[in-house]
């Protein structure tokens, strides 16, 4: 999986946020407000069966983060 | 019910969060939940004062239930999430989630406002759920306004807030269109 697959998976069932692509666009200047980052961390867990320890997730600020973190558990 | 003894039950208990009774030993931590200088503007207090000693009949007034909102695994109080201004007559009622300043705009803790929503659809016959909110707080949930709720009405310029008149947004969501989504998100 590429990361623009990711992304464009993430876009589509998730975030519908077209400007999810770029890997150092931060969360915050993807525009992705609290409800988005809750679905997100959905997301992984119920459609990718990935866990994200919430330490973890605090520390993700970028879509890169995100998608880095995605690499490892799979 | 304390931290140390958490509620485990599945209505309860999300991914990240859960939902406990009220305990007095929470009332410090509700204390500065609704008197933090940081969101005394738009918090439920809007700027007023709270005398300590009346802390329970404040808490409870025009509430239906409500809950600590919890992070078990860190065993930390997040906030607080109520229902309140229930009309059983018109099955309908309103929501509203107050999160501590450290856990704002973090987003796992909005799951408590989906357990909640379960538990109102799950224990009483609502047929729609109402949020009201007024301008800096809606940002914070902007996409999921209709997408996965109805915007009925915007009242324009409604409430003062820093130093200004911002609009109170009302969405609500109905019972239909809720269960199906709560089955998706929720464990």
């Amino acid at each position: 999986v590429t990361l623009e697959e990711f992304c464009l998976h993430l876009s589509q069932d998730v975030l519908e946020h077209p400007v999810a692509a770029e890997v150092e666009l931060s969360l915050d200047e993807a525009g992705l407000d609290s409800f988005d980052r809750m679905m997100i961390l959905v997301y992984f867990e119920s459609e990718l069966h990935i866990e994200v320890p919430l330490d973890l997730w605090e520390s993700c600020t970028t879509i890169g983060d995100l998608y880095h973190h995605y690499q490892l558990r799979t | 019910v304390t931290l140390n003894d958490p509620v485990n039950g599945s209505l309860h208990t999300g991914r990240f969060v859960s939902l406990q009774p009220i305990a007095v030993d929470d009332y410090p931590f509700l204390l500065r939940l609704f008197t933090d200088p940081e969101g005394q503007s738009t918090g439920r207090l809007g700027g007023v004062g709270l005398n300590p000693e009346t802390l329970g009949s404040f808490l409870w007034s025009g509430v239906l239930t409500q809950f600590l909102v919890v992070r078990p695994d860190a065993r930390q109080r997040i906030g607080l999430v109520a229902a309140y201004n229930a009309e059983f007559r018109h099955g309908r009622v309103s929501l509203a989630i107050w999160t501590a300043p450290p856990f704002r705009g973090r987003g796992w803790p909005m799951e408590a406002t989906l357990l909640m929503l379960r538990i109102l659809f799950d224990q009483f016959p609502f047929r729609k759920v109402y949020f009201e909110s007024i301008q800096p707080a809606v940002e914070t949930f902007g996409s999921a306004l209709n997408r996965f709720l109805t915007v009925e009405g915007v009242l324009k310029e409604y409430m003062f807030v820093d130093g200004r008149y911002v609009d109170q947004t009302i969405a609500s969501i109905r019972r239909e269109d809720a269960l199906p989504i709560l089955e998706k998100l929720l464990p």
